[in-house]
């Protein structure tokens, strides 16, 4: 167990908790199967301010538990959001009788976790003591704040608050008991700003775990600020360019392609770098770690969803590729150990395999000299991830916006081109990176990142 | 395996009044249940193997209280009377209006449930081998397929001030195969993945050979592409899941939570041509069976055929409860959302583009040069300003009005008010195509769809 301020708060740890665990362990002993047993817990807040008014305000009260059986390298999955016992006892005979209908596969017996968790403390009762009173004139003043920045804001499409107190306790009857919370805030602003017939999105997000992070002031500056960048916006020419990224936009291209670093994508055929690990794939600028431990990462967690205690790891060392990432039946299979990234969405579902903090190591390079060059594009911002971007092949063409920096003028903002190019190039050929981390709300450090060259297709 | 029964939602009428009066007792005008059982299957392939099975059952009540256009939501597990009238009391509003509303007595009625039956494993996996076999026999290049079926039955309760007492349950199913195809260091992924509003009987019917072939081929032969040029050219968008283009670029600008801000181009121009007279699109729940059909919407309104836009001119939103107040328009039974975890709010149902007279041929061979997008991938849209981006999974070259070499990572930018005036000709063959669609009230089933089209000009990106 942790010993967390907040584990008095915690919903599981208690008689209740203890007679949800029980039930599904001694089902579990009935039918003669061992089980792991995920209760999760979460309570929120969201507010939405529109104009000047709260347009929408939810208070949120989730709890539900998963249960994966094991029996014969077979798992089986079912989940519950009634928490009484005899859910939990329906859901373990559930997932004990599905197993009938998978095949064995090596690996796939009830995980032994050992090892005590690190410190990580990851509440924040400060942040849980703010009254939803205070929450909201935070938002609705950051709300006025980016309406008054500037005489082009025509409106603030959204200002938004959000925040999670996040309780897990897991349990299995190989003897494992642990139990974890952690609390995240976040607020965002978009701004929506106008000049002749051009209309721009602004937009700045934040996430943290204490109520003085949020700065409504700075937010709301920094929100217009970035869509006045894109005021005046022209499109630029085809070709091969430059690019540096901000940070905001490598972490998103980080995100798309972090499943490739997962063993169990490997294993599936889905990832590029399988078999790969130690490969010199990387310009040799460009290490990357994923780092759970780093409490300012939104992704930390004192373990992963197995109760593995978490480390560091290095997916990206000085350009070669270091080991991918495992959670306990992919390593079995491997021959080797978790590296302690067993990931599963929610309490619902089965058990894969997932980072947690991305941690980009800095350069040397000034923001500044990494725009320097005839011609540099910055890539601001990249949209349709989600379309654009192919986690199997390693494909990306996105559209984006951003600045066009030319030596001896004045930057101009351009926009709807595409950037494209394939992810393992664009870690080829990364040139330099800055000498400022930022933290970004997904659980992304990084600095800034300047790479070779990328199409650019634009007029 | 467990069945399905009759379901009894597990909220009686008596607690359901006293929570809505609960809420309702600060000053607020409105206030609504809405209380979610949902179960849920999961079957996998992957590696030739029967890798994954769950099942997980959703439940939850949700409470919404509108004051004016505000509103505030909260959801809970535990549907007791006592964490009711909690959530009740969080929520209510805390500047009191004038009298307290007293609710309605209620009016029930419910859609007619479909039956419950039996989950037949078997048969599941019999499809998914299937797939597995005839992706691999398609093509010597297949390296791995993946196959998945989810089925889930949504039973749902709308209960509300005006006395609005409504249960239906909604079965779903949708069959995902995925190829992927690899020669060389290089990979291709192409996938299948219908879905419909109904119960097994859809699944065990499916040619799942023609489906994991054609996904087969297509992987394939996107191996072989080069990628494509961009620039600005004539674009033949097929049917089916080309009808995205219409979802994202324009759809979404005609739900009333983005007219009602200010925050769509189209807002406050009904009556006006913004199409193309080639281009009628409607939005329509009331398609039996299809994916984003429903009984009622999750506000417990009937749903509704909605014709969007006429011949070009623009005739309707989509309107929820608060955002048809807002905007000053009927409700069109669009209020939707994924669970009880989220308040309703204006969606999509199967919005398609209506069908022309023109074959696929004829609107090929009138290309000297463009792009034919067979099938499309997902995109995105910027609210505010109506520009989107969306791939193109499956892109040939059009070269002399014939259909030449296939490439590779193609999109296709551009503005929703825009690429809507030039879509100068629809063709005859409509066809729909599941997806989910995310949005502010979570992700939901939705289709888009349409027959193939051209748009005259659009910018497509590559590598140049």
């Amino acid at each position: 167990m942790s010993a967390s301020p907040a584990a008095a708060d915690h919903p599981f740890l208690g008689a209740a908790g203890d007679a949800l665990a029980n039930a599904g362990l001694d089902e579990a002993r009935r039918l003669g199967v061992g089980v792991e047993i995920y209760l999760a817990a979460s309570r929120s807040t969201q507010v939405r301010v529109q104009e000047g008014k709260v347009e929408s305000f939810t208070v949120a009260d989730s709890r539900g538990a998963g249960v994966r059986v094991f029996r014969d390298g077979r798992i089986g999955v079912a989940s519950t959001e009634v928490m009484e016992p005899e859910a939990l006892r329906q859901a373990v005979a559930e997932a004990a009788a599905i197993t009938a209908w998978l095949e064995p596969m090596p690996g796939q017996d009830l995980p032994r976790v050992e090892g005590s968790l690190p410190y990580l403390d990851l509440a924040s009762p400060s942040l849980r003591q703010v009254s939803v009173e205070a929450r909201i004139s935070r938002v609705l003043e950051l709300d006025a704040l980016a309406r008054e920045a500037d005489p082009r804001v025509k409106t603030v499409v959204g200002a938004s608050w959000g925040d999670v107190a996040a309780h897990v306790r897991l349990c299995s009857s190989a003897g494992l008991q642990r139990s974890w919370s952690m609390d995240t805030a976040w607020a965002a602003v978009s701004p929506l700003v106008a000049e002749g017939t051009q209309t721009k999105n602004g937009r700045k997000v934040v996430a943290a775990r204490e109520f003085s992070a949020f700065v409504p002031g700075q937010m709301a500056r920094e929100a217009v600020e970035d869509g006045l960048l894109q005021l005046g916006a022209s499109e630029v020419p085809s070709g091969r360019y430059p690019v540096v990224f901000t940070a905001e936009a490598w972490a998103d291209m980080l995100g798309v392609f972090a499943g490739l670093f997962s063993a169990k994508a490997a294993e599936e055929g889905k990832s590029l770098l399988r078999g790969r690990e130690g490969e010199r794939l990387a310009a040799s600028c460009l290490t990357i770690v994923d780092d759970p431990l780093l409490r300012e990462g939104m992704a930390a967690r004192p373990c992963d969803d197995e109760g593995v205690p978490s480390r560091p790891h290095d997916l990206i060392r000085d350009g070669h590729l270091g080991g991918l990432l495992h959670n306990v039946a992919t390593a079995a299979r491997a021959g080797g150990r978790s590296t302690g990234h067993a990931a599963r969405a929610s309490y619902k579902g089965g058990l894969g395999v997932g980072t947690s903090n991305l941690v980009v190591a800095a350069g040397r390079e000034s923001e500044a000299g990494l725009r320097a060059g005839a011609s540099v594009i910055e890539v601001r911002d990249v949209t349709g991830l989600h379309a654009g971007a192919n986690a199997i092949s390693g494909d990306f063409s996105l559209q984006a916006h951003g600045l066009w920096h030319r030596e001896g003028r004045a930057p101009v903002p351009v926009h709807l081109f595409t950037v494209s190019g394939n992810f393992l190039d664009l870690l080829a050929q990364v040139e330099a990176l800055g000498q400022q981390i930022h933290v970004l709300p997904s659980g992304v450090l990084t600095p800034e990142v300047r790479v070779g060259g990328l199409s650019i297709a634009g007029t | 395996m467990p069945t399905t029964t009759t379901w009894q939602p597990a909220l009686d009428r008596q607690l359901a009044r006293d929570v809505l009066a609960e809420a309702l007792a600060c000053g607020a005008t409105f206030a609504e249940l809405f209380v979610e059982d949902a179960r849920s299957r999961r079957i996998a392939l992957i590696d030739q193997r029967i890798k994954e099975v769950s099942s997980s059952h959703a439940f939850g009540v949700g409470l919404r209280i509108v004051q004016g256009h505000r509103a505030t939501y909260g959801f809970t597990s535990d549907a007791s009377r006592q964490a009711l009238l909690t959530l009740a009391r969080a929520l209510a509003t805390s500047d009191p209006g004038t009298d307290a509303v007293v609710p309605a007595p209620f009016a029930p009625s419910s859609l007619a449930a479909c039956r419950g039956e039996d989950w037949d494993a078997a048969a599941r996996v019999d499809l998914l081998r299937r797939a597995d076999r005839a992706a691999r026999g398609r093509d010597g290049r297949i390296a791995q397929v993946e196959a998945s079926i989810e089925e889930n039955t949504q039973r749902v309760l709308v209960a509300n001030s005006e006395g609005c007492w409504v249960t239906e349950e909604r079965p779903y199913a949708r069959m995902f195969i995925q190829a992927i195809a690899a020669e060389g260091g290089a990979q291709q992924v192409a996938s299948r993945s219908p879905g419909r509003a109904e119960g097994a009987g859809f699944l065990l019917g499916l040619d799942v050979e023609a489906l994991a072939e054609d996904a087969a081929e297509a992987a394939a032969t996107m191996l072989a592409a080069d990628h494509c040029p961009a620039g600005r050219m004539p674009v033949i968008i097929d049917k089916g899941f080309g009808g995205v283009i219409f979802h994202e670029a324009c759809g979404h600008l005609l739900e009333t939570t983005s007219v009602a801000p200010g925050a769509s181009i189209f807002a406050g121009r009904l009556g006006e041509e913004i199409a193309h007279p080639a281009v009628t699109a409607i939005d329509d729940g009331t398609l039996a069976g299809e994916w984003g059909s429903v009984g009622h919407d999750d506000e417990g309104l009937p749903t509704q055929r909605t014709v969007l836009i006429r011949e070009g001119r623009l005739e309707a939103y989509l309107a929820d409860r608060i955002g048809a107040e807002r905007v000053g328009v009927a409700r069109t039974g669009s209020g939707r959302r994924q669970s009880y975890r989220f308040a309703p709010a204006s969606r999509m149902r199967n919005t398609f583009i209506a069908p022309g007279d023109a074959t696929l041929d004829e609107l090929i061979a009138e290309v000297p040069y463009g792009l034919y997008a067979r099938r499309m991938g997902g995109g995105s849209v910027v609210p505010g300003t109506g520009d989107f981006n969306f791939s193109v999974r499956e892109a040939f070259i059009i070269r002399d009005g014939r259909i030449a070499e296939p490439v590779r990572g193609a999109t296709l930018l551009g503005n929703g008010a825009d690429i809507l005036k030039r879509i100068s000709k629809v063709g005859r063959d409509l066809e729909l195509a599941a997806g989910m669609c995310g949005s502010i009230s979570g992700s939901i089933p939705v289709n888009v769809g349409q027959p193939p089209l051209r748009v005259d000009e659009i910018t497509v990106g590559g590598r140049s």
